[in-house]
């Protein structure tokens, strides 16, 4: 995980996460299927309004022409619009980047404006088809490609700050654990490092397990570690 | 750690808040907070900002720090982000934002349509020595055409919306890469420039050798090309200036340079656009309507006024 530091307008560090490449990649997978639908559908829509034996004599008629003329600029809006409107319109994420929570920002942490959209999506469209966008994209530092560059921009993960908050808040003694019990704990924490990963993994499960039991702690599997945590505090 | 629990204690509910505030705006937007809680929002936002500083000089545990940090990065992410209505924006861009651009960086623009100007002059002198060399900027098949005098339209009623989307979909598609491929330093804009200059000017020179019926011709031309070609202009203007900004920096470092000439480039993209698609629509609509050619002159000086105005007299 890419971690980078930017200070907002009220002066205090912020860390956000970079996008990794792989989520990036998925993203813009996402949103070219999005895209291919999108057009898929208009296309199969326009093609049963049109009546195909006078299309192959070449006889179009007016209401031909409208179709074909929708598809083309739907087309034009699709490729050239689509990212561009979404960025603008969806605060710097398209349909894609929302899925995996992702966000494009400037580079001082705030949201994007238009011009930014602008240059990082007509870069995409014109010069990143080139190549050039995907290998600078693996040599520069903050995962920018040239329309990145650009517009400074990054593209950072959205965190979900709500799961964390009940483990932190559910704090030292609400879990009322007796004096041994607590000791116990605080024992396994100080000297776990000494066993090794198996046996570690083994001892941890067997303890939590016999504390869950005890005092009824309804606890989810990811949160281990936390939870451990917040006894030995 | 007994400070640091008194630490959450104390601020939880603040934090409760602030979450539930984002989850709503997430759902439903900014607009629907009243004045009150906008800045209730805001102040929210700030104390936490500084109860994130807090916990992280107190070296409070790794959980907390990263909680708050990644609540502040919610909460940043609707707060600098807020507008002014969309509506106000576009308003403003079109009367004032766009002409007092196109203005301000009228060198680049002017540095295009020299580009586009010369290229048009050679193309034309080039084909004026030999027809031969319009295969250069045109296609070969124009050479085999016979009807030259232009008097009538090749396109039918029915085909108009056609002709108006064809062309505006591939003039947008030309100004976006003569923009964009202006960070090669600005060489493949001037080439995009030269080539569709070229084209004109030998075609203009095919029709004057073959036919010498100007009339028609300009008539044929003249009602969106002028719209058209300032557009066209303009982000030719556009890829040169953030090709410029690679090149010659200035003061600035050369990375911060290209950034902000993009910037400003971008910022008349719109415009761009919007010149395009009222080209696109009199180029469907108009253009290859059958009426007297004399007609289409007075219509193509008109937008040539219009554009006058619109560029030359500053809004306050």
């Amino acid at each position: 995980m890419n971690k980078i530091t930017i200070v907002t307008p009220d002066n205090i560090e912020v860390e956000y996460t970079l996008a990794s490449l792989a989520i990036r990649a998925a993203a813009a997978g996402v949103d070219m299927i999005i895209q291919m639908v999108v057009f898929g559908l208009i296309a199969m829509i326009g093609m049963m309004l049109m009546d195909f034996e006078r299309i192959f004599s070449a006889d179009f008629n007016q209401m031909d022409y409208i179709i074909i003329s929708v598809l083309l600029v739907s087309y034009g809006l699709i490729t050239y619009g689509y990212y561009v409107l979404s960025d603008i319109f969806m605060k710097g994420q398209t349909l894609g980047k929302r899925i995996y929570n992702i966000r494009i920002i400037k580079e001082n942490g705030e949201g994007i404006s238009a011009v930014h959209a602008i240059i990082r999506e007509f870069l995409k469209v014109t010069v990143d088809g080139f190549g050039i966008g995907i290998v600078l994209i693996f040599i520069n530092a903050k995962y920018k490609r040239i329309g990145d560059m650009l517009a400074s921009t990054i593209v950072v993960c959205e965190e979900k700050g709500e799961q964390r908050i009940e483990t932190l808040l559910s704090g030292e003694n609400n879990y009322n654990l007796e004096d041994e019990d607590l000791q116990l704990v605080r024992d396994y924490y100080n000297r776990k490092d000494l066993l090794n990963r198996h046996d570690r993994q083994l001892f941890e499960d067997k303890v939590l397990k016999y504390l869950w039991q005890k005092y009824g702690i309804k606890m989810e599997e990811y949160n281990k570690e936390s939870f451990i945590q917040s006894i030995v505090k | 750690m007994k400070r640091e629990d008194q630490f959450i204690r104390v601020y939880k509910e603040k934090w409760d808040e602030l979450n539930n505030a984002i989850s709503r705006i997430e759902k439903e937007g900014l607009h629907k907070l009243s004045n009150d809680e906008l800045k209730q929002y805001l102040n929210l936002t700030k104390s936490v900002s500084h109860h994130l500083a807090l916990a992280k000089s107190n070296h409070y545990s790794d959980d907390l720090v990263k909680f708050l940090n990644s609540l502040i990065v919610r909460a940043n992410n609707n707060l600098y982000i807020v507008k002014k209505s969309g509506k106000q924006i576009v308003i403003d861009y079109v009367t004032k934002g766009f002409p007092d651009g196109v203005r301000k960086y009228k060198k680049d623009i002017l540095l295009s349509t020299a580009i586009f100007m010369l290229a048009l002059v050679l193309g034309y002198i080039l084909v004026l020595v030999d027809e031969g060399y319009a295969t250069f900027f045109l296609p070969e098949a124009i050479l085999h055409r016979t009807d030259w005098e232009m008097d009538v339209s090749g396109w039918e009623e029915k085909q108009f919306v056609l002709l108006s989307s064809i062309v505006t979909v591939n003039n947008i598609g030309v100004s976006i890469k003569a923009f964009a491929l202006g960070i090669f330093g600005g060489v493949i804009t001037a080439y995009i420039l030269f080539m569709n200059g070229g084209m004109l000017g030998a075609l203009t020179s095919l029709v004057y050798v073959n036919s010498g019926n100007m009339v028609n011709y300009a008539a044929h031309i003249l009602p969106h090309g002028i719209i058209e070609l300032t557009a066209i202009m303009i982000s030719g203007g556009a890829g040169i200036m953030i090709g410029r900004h690679l090149l010659i920096p200035g003061q600035l470092k050369r990375k911060d340079a290209v950034i902000k000439g993009s910037k400003e480039a971008a910022y008349l993209l719109p415009g761009i656009f919007l010149l395009l698609i009222i080209a696109g629509l009199i180029e469907g609509f108009i253009t290859p309507f059958r009426i007297h050619a004399m007609f289409k002159l007075v219509f193509a000086g008109i937008t040539a006024l219009m554009l006058v105005l619109y560029f030359g007299v500053k809004r306050k």
